[in-house]
């Protein structure tokens, strides 16, 4: 509760009137303070009585047009107060959109002491510059009494207030498949591999002694003479890791359609089908400087949440790159070593990025290799793991990939072919062609592994092109030197 | 930022001033709303500003407090006491109630004695005086409440000092325990709206909370996200 200066200066008048009382030796003009003394009081308590039954009565709801966006875009927010106690007090409300989130117009509306219409709203428009989940704080509630007495100020309980999902602008033409064929499936989803009495149909045999009499599929055993009895996978919580490359080659692309990108884009959509199936999710995100990011598998909430959220939080860092926001560990270190003044500014900085230094668990060389080692094969029970990188380190890639088929675990490889992410755009499209069967040919080999399947990633139209107009030259060359001959 | 939606039209010179500030402060904050469009945070709200107006039901209980008022004067002193009425009607028309008491009460100052014990004529007077001071009550939207809070606090404070002179025969002791009864009760209803409305942050709770918070990071970093 703040006390105006009306207020106060009735104070006044009952001070005055105190001493009047002792320096005339008169009690009656004490009785004068008192009555007015007694005023206040009973504003005070009145004023209280107000607010409190304003609060329980007041419904405060905040409507947004979209719940999930794209970064930079607005969305158009709704602010609506009903008083359905029929207030004495002036208020007014405010909507507090997230810090970071830009504001065009009001956000609050007020409600006079004195209108018999008791419900208002206002609209106004919020831009949101930063990927994330983002809630509204509680509005904030102002009153004020009509004797401008007394004001108050006050958070309050919204009985909507939306969450607004932002994500990183997406590649428009997302493709991922193998051998330039689409997939059709969402990628992610994953078998048991394991056989038992569960709800999906996976293979028939023949009965044998031990097989309960309930799991013989008398369809089939009608139709072959001999028993046979109906297999079915099981459900069972399969862990899944996704292992990110956020390298320097990584950022390879033209602005918004880098392999990162891509990547960003596939990892969000493994962590959303995990999040669906309720699999355990683990995420290791590997940069140039070694390990940045390690979340052991878990299947709560936060987990999915806090994973989609770092996912679409990476950012590919080069040194060549001074704008962006992130900082290498060498350029950490750079900006540690020219930090020897003893300024407040200097020694306050001087812990974070020492501790930027320090937080990278450093990989000299293969960090996909060495995370894998590491953190990945220690881990208990059946893994998935799906590694999201690109075709620059293929020595490297190829001895991860075996490393993480441990035991009976699939491992998933989401490739972006540097192929379809060279700068010059594809003027030369025969050399390009050449370059992708390259790539896939190196994709094949992966997947001719045991329990191993690859996808490639990128652009579907380049690789559209590629594939249609580079096949169509390089018949044209191949047919050339045939007609040439005598 | 605010909209004004009441009128600022005012009857009374300070409420003049009152209402003026309001609107000019208003007027500021509205035109840095609508040139931020950067940030979300950098204005401050504020209720709407309240008119001070009288209503005339306010208006016509005042007379007729007033008139009491004048009865009582006419008692006490004739027509020198309808010539302080005459001071104190002004006074409660161009400033408030409250400084109509007060000037009410310095008029008193000729004919009061140093008895604690009231004559029929001031009784009356302090008859009027109350109905005037209590007159607003009718738009408090809860006038048996605020006459009820008014009874309970004026038999406090006055009970509580009268008793205090009387133990003491000592006239500023009275007066102390007016001043420091009335600052307690100010400060306890204070304390009271805090932890009704939730509103109370003490510096142990503000503590806990942040320990709390660092419990839940340490927490989260256990589970989810494993130190490197």
């Amino acid at each position: 509760m703040h006390a105006t200066r009306r207020y106060w200066i009735t104070i006044g008048l009952v001070a005055v009137l105190t001493v009047a009382t002792v320096l005339t030796a008169r009690p009656l003009v004490g009785l004068g303070a008192a009555l007015i003394g007694a005023v206040l009081l009973a504003y005070q308590y009145i004023f209280i009585h107000a607010l409190a039954r304003t609060v329980e009565g007041l419904t405060v709801e905040i409507f947004t047009g979209r719940d999930s966006i794209l970064t930079d875009e607005t969305t158009t927010v709704i602010l609506r107060v009903a008083d359905h106690v029929g207030s004495p007090l002036a208020l007014a409300v405010e909507a507090r959109p997230p810090v970071g989130a830009r504001l065009t117009g009001t956000r609050d509306v007020s409600l006079g002491a004195d209108e018999t219409d008791h419900e208002a709203q206002t609209e106004f428009e919020v831009t949101w510059p930063v990927t994330g989940t983002f809630e509204f704080d509680r509005p904030q509630l102002a009153v004020a009494d009509r004797y401008g007495l007394f004001e108050e100020q006050l958070p309050i309980d919204a009985r909507s207030s939306p969450t607004v999902t932002v994500e990183p602008h997406r590649p428009q033409e997302m493709h991922v498949g193998s051998g330039g064929e689409r997939i059709g499936a969402a990628y992610g989803e994953h078998e048991a591999m394991a056989i038992g009495s569960g709800l999906e149909p996976d293979v028939l045999r023949e009965y044998t002694t031990g097989d309960s009499a309930a799991r013989i599929d008398w369809k089939t055993t009608a139709r072959m003479n001999s028993a046979y009895v109906r297999e079915y996978e099981t459900d069972t919580d399969r862990e899944t890791v996704i292992l990110m490359d956020t390298r320097e080659s990584m950022t390879a692309g033209p602005p918004g359609e880098t392999k990162l990108d891509y990547a960003r884009q596939v990892g969000i959509a493994l962590a959303d089908n995990a999040h669906e199936f309720n699999d355990p999710l683990g995420l290791y995100v590997v940069t140039d400087e070694g390990l940045a990011t390690r979340f052991k598998p878990a299947a709560n909430r936060h987990q999915y949440i806090t994973i989609k959220e770092r996912i679409r939080d990476l950012e590919g860092v080069t040194e060549a790159d001074p704008a962006s926001p992130g900082r290498t560990q060498a350029a950490a270190r750079r900006a540690t070593n020219q930090l020897t003044d003893q300024s407040p500014f200097a020694r306050r900085l001087r812990p974070f990025l020492e501790e930027q230094t320090t937080r990278i668990q450093q990989i000299d060389h293969d960090p996909l290799v060495r995370t894998i080692r590491s953190h990945i094969r220690p881990l208990q029970g059946a893994i998935w793991t799906a590694i999201v990188t690109d075709d620059t380190n293929r020595a490297e890639l190829q001895e991860a990939v075996s490393l993480a088929r441990r035991g009976n675990d699939h491992v998933m490889v989401f490739l972006a072919p540097s192929v379809l992410f060279e700068s010059g755009g594809l003027s030369d499209v025969a050399g390009a062609y050449d370059r992708y069967l390259e790539f896939e040919e190196f994709r094949r080999q992966l997947s001719r592994m045991h329990r191993v399947t690859v996808f490639e990633m990128g652009p579907g139209d380049r690789l559209e092109t590629i594939l249609t107009s580079g096949a169509r030259l390089y018949r044209d060359r191949t047919r050339q030197p045939q007609s040439s001959t005598p | 930022m605010s909209t004004d939606h009441t009128t600022t039209e005012s009857t009374t010179a300070a409420d003049e001033t009152v209402t003026e500030s309001d609107s000019e402060t208003d007027d500021a904050t509205t035109e840095t709303t609508a040139a931020n469009g950067t940030a979300n945070r950098d204005t401050e709200l504020s209720a709407p500003s309240v008119s001070t107006q009288r209503s005339q039901q306010i208006q016509l209980i005042g007379l007729l407090g007033l008139g009491i008022v004048a009865a009582g004067f006419w008692l006490v002193a004739e027509w020198i006491g309808l010539l302080a009425v005459v001071i104190i009607g002004l006074t409660w028309y161009v400033l408030s109630s409250a400084y109509a008491v007060a000037i009410g009460h310095a008029m008193f100052l000729p004919v009061a004695s140093r008895s604690l014990i009231l004559e029929p004529a001031v009784l009356v007077a302090e008859l009027g005086l109350i109905i005037l001071l209590l007159a607003p009550a009718i738009t408090t939207g809860a006038p048996e409440r605020f006459i009820g809070a008014f009874l309970v606090s004026l038999i406090g404070l006055s009970g509580l000092a009268a008793g205090a002179y009387w133990w003491s025969d000592r006239l500023w002791i009275g007066a102390a325990v007016l001043i420091g009864v009335l600052g307690l009760a100010g400060y306890g209803l204070y304390r009271y709206e805090q932890v009704r409305l939730g509103l109370v942050d003490t510096e142990t709770e503000t503590e806990s909370e942040s320990e709390s918070a660092a419990g839940r990071i340490d927490s989260e970093s256990t589970h989810t996200e494993d130190p490197i």
